[in-house]
């Protein structure tokens, strides 16, 4: 309710037909479930500007724990008026309070006169209010009605195990909630990050440069608390607070702990240098935080007195940045799996593990073929098989010439088939057919890995061929 | 140390390139941070070949691998591929970057068959980017990175981002680092670049095995530019087992008498601006 809906005497879940007595040109909207709690979503976001600690209480709430906060704000209720002031500027109407409890919290922000309120106050101050105030299903409240009991003071000096016989067990539950006597958790919106850094500016800040500049201060506090913990950071996020409450937040992830705060600086530039749309600082952005959101167990980096900077060291921070400017999945090691089927040969996994053992030994394993004869598999596989127009004899001969992508091609040399049929589990509809691969030259020595799908007669009476792969 | 000048008085270009190998050789020795490019150069195992080079393939510079036609990509990826296992060394990687357009039309890098033509392919670091821009940015950070032996780029046949500025660029960032830079290009193209050598890479047909099978990966290596040394022309097998080139035995070329001693170039006595 806005201070004008309030004005003219309306109420909260006032029948429309009621309202529309009063006021016949009063403007309607159908209430859209989305988007308010996409823009709950996105005060909770701003919120978090206060304490990292932000729940939401769906559909109209908020709650943050303030613990240990306050003071940076100048007091809780210089924090609270900051925080209503703020909103206001927003164009949002807010009613907050502060208790030493959630439930409180929450009773007294919607039914509650007073804002704050210490906890030996607690008890009186919930006396007068009502029930529904407990958070407690209209069925409950309802039935409590029937029988008298309309204020939270109605129940306080009530025996316990009557009212739970008669109400349920959840009933005495939010009441010990809100009374303080049983711990409610906040569920926190977003898990809280290990270690936050964070700079309030006066004067918003609007240039990329700046910000990046502030980050790298950042960074350098985290180094240092980091290190004081023997940690470094696997993935960081930045979020940044514009003025007006829209909230920017930006992460990377490292492939080993990572506390240099110059490395991190090049992270989050390449990071903004990616960003799609500009980073939009609108009037600027008044908080800038730096929060690890995920860290690891680091030892102290030595340096190579002789080799000056360590060549791995040089490589994790290169793929640390091609991961964040094109995406960490396009930054591959390839591995090779176990399958028969040319295509499932090979898998990749994230290039993270900078282990003596992952680390080339400069001396393959020597599965080499023999001089005499060429490798049995092709320095490049396609994609995807491209179908080609191919001369064969039947049954199962080689091709004699084909043709790919427009080109006809003499065959002078084959060898095959390899035989390689589906693997079964892989084989969802069952009809895979058999593929007979054979290895070709050209008469201009280009050579090729074609294969024919389909065994003749017994699974198809027209056989498809394929390039699938090219030889050196 | 002094040493004999051509008659001249201008140094031969093969005694500029001398000297200029032995400056490097001496700057990588004093330099601080360079001790692992003592070996400034990877060699072919081609002596021939090797001469023209100046000693070998130069490392801290791009080069440039050019498939003759279209259809002799695979040569070309091949003779990328052995100079970059010529090039491998203990804890360092390599590179191999590929975007959209030429992973979907040429397919990728394959990994059961490097490994058959003696690579280790657990030194290999593959990065799939959007666009031809992206291959070149990257190939820019990744030759200023020391953790890479070799960093191998592919570009389309048409591409405009591969003019004399951003090659040249290239060159200078990978004399930050310890391997050379491979360009490997879906086409011939005529643009000038700054590419220390140029190579023209076809297939040839291969020996037959004793077997009667398709032999080694034999190919015509055309080397049409070279700043700091001759051009010349090999036919060429890749070896696997023993990770090297080998020219064929002159009986056993099947295509006539195409092994030429590799031509001198004339004309072009003053080399360019040193690029050591």
């Amino acid at each position: 309710m806005n201070a004008e809906a309030v004005r003219l005497g309306l109420r909260h879940m006032m029948p429309l037909a009621d309202a529309r007595a009063m006021y016949p040109a009063l403007a309607v909207e159908t209430a859209d479930d989305i988007a308010d709690a996409r823009l709950l979503e996105a005060i909770g976001d701003w919120l978090s500007r206060y304490t990292p600690l932000v729940g939401l209480t769906p559909p109209d709430g908020v709650m943050l724990d303030i613990t240990g906060c306050a003071h940076l704000f100048g007091g809780e209720d210089a924090m609270r008026r900051d925080a209503v002031r703020r909103l206001h500027d927003q164009g949002l109407a807010a009613r907050t309070a502060i208790a030493g409890t959630p439930g409180a919290a929450w009773a007294l922000a919607r039914y509650g006169e007073r804002r704050n309120i210490p906890d030996d106050e607690l008890k009186e101050t919930l006396r007068p209010l009502p029930l529904v105030a407990l958070q407690l299903s209209p069925d409950t409240v309802d039935a409590m009605a029937r029988v008298g009991l309309a204020r939270i003071g109605d129940i306080l000096e009530k025996p316990r195990a009557p009212l739970a016989a008669r109400f349920g067990a959840s009933l005495l539950q939010r009441l010990d909630f809100a009374l303080g006597r049983a711990d409610e958790p906040i569920t926190p919106r977003l898990p809280v990050p290990p270690y936050i850094a964070e700079r309030n500016l006066s004067e918003p800040a609007t240039h990329e440069a700046f910000i990046l500049e502030i980050i790298s201060h950042l960074a350098g506090d985290l180094a240092r608390r980091m290190e004081e913990r023997g940690e470094g950071a696997r993935a960081l996020q930045v979020t940044l607070f514009r003025v007006d409450g829209a909230v920017r937040r930006l992460s990377v992830a490292t492939s080993r702990p990572q506390r240099d705060p110059a490395a991190l600086h090049r992270l989050f530039r390449e990071r903004f240098s990616t960003l799609a749309e500009e980073l939009d600082p609108g009037c600027g952005f008044d908080v800038i935080r730096l929060s690890v959101t995920a860290a690891e167990k680091a030892g102290i980096p030595q340096s190579n007195l002789v080799d000056g900077a360590n060549g791995s060291d040089d490589l994790a921070d290169l793929i640390d940045r091609l991961g964040v400017r094109f995406g960490p999945r396009r930054v591959r090691q390839l591995a090779f799996a176990e399958s028969h089927i040319p295509e499932y040969a090979v898998t990749e996994r994230a290039p993270g593990s900078w282990h003596e053992a992952a680390r080339p030994s400069g001396n393959p394993q020597q599965q080499a073929a023999q001089d005499a004869c060429g490798p049995t598999r092709p320095l490049r596989l396609f994609e995807r098989p491209e179908p080609i127009d191919a001369i064969a004899e039947v049954p199962d001969g080689p091709p004699v010439r084909f043709r790919w992508r427009r080109v006809p091609y003499e065959v002078a040399h084959a060898e095959g088939p390899e035989r390689i049929a589906m693997e079964w589990w892989r084989d969802e509809t069952g009809r895979s057919l058999t593929r007979d691969y054979f290895r070709v030259e050209d008469r201009e020595g280009r050579r090729f890995w074609l294969y024919r799908e389909g065994l003749f007669g017994s699974e198809t009476s027209r056989p498809q061929w394929y390039v699938h792969g090219l030889f050196a | 140390m002094p040493r004999p000048m051509a008659a001249e008085g201008q140094p031969s270009l093969k005694q500029a390139a001398s000297l200029k190998q032995t400056i490097a050789a001496i700057e990588a020795a004093c330099l601080p941070g360079k001790t692992r490019s003592a070996r400034v150069h990877v060699e072919t195992g081609i002596p021939a070949m090797d001469e023209a080079l100046g000693g070998g393939l130069s490392r801290g510079t791009v080069h440039e691998i050019l498939p003759r036609t279209v259809q002799d990509l695979g040569a070309a990826a091949g003779f990328a591929f052995g100079l970059a296992t010529r090039a491998q060394e203990k804890n360092a990687h390599v590179l191999y970057i590929q975007h959209d357009f030429t992973s979907a039309e040429t397919g990728r890098p394959y990994l059961p068959g490097l490994k058959l033509s003696g690579f280790d392919t657990s030194a290999l670091i593959y990065l799939h980017v959007p666009r031809a821009e992206d291959v070149l940015w990257a190939m820019n950070e990744a030759l200023k990175c020391r953790g890479f032996s070799a960093v191998i780029a592919e570009f389309p046949a048409h591409t405009r981002v591969l003019d004399l500025t951003c090659t040249r660029r290239l060159v200078l960032a990978a004399q930050e680092g310890l391997g050379f830079g491979l360009i490997l290009r879906h086409a011939a193209a005529i643009e000038p670049n700054a590419a220390t050598t140029r190579w023209l890479v076809s297939s040839k047909p291969s020996r037959t095995n004793p077997l009667g099978g398709i032999g080694s990966p034999h190919m015509h290596l055309d080397l049409v530019k070279n700043r700091f040394g001759s051009s010349g022309q090999w036919n060429v097998e890749w070896h696997a087992h023993d990770r090297k080139f080998e020219t064929l035995p002159p009986a056993a070329s099947l295509s006539g008498n195409l092994v030429q001693p590799p031509v001198h170039r004339q004309g072009r006595a003053q080399p360019r601006a040193a690029v050591a």
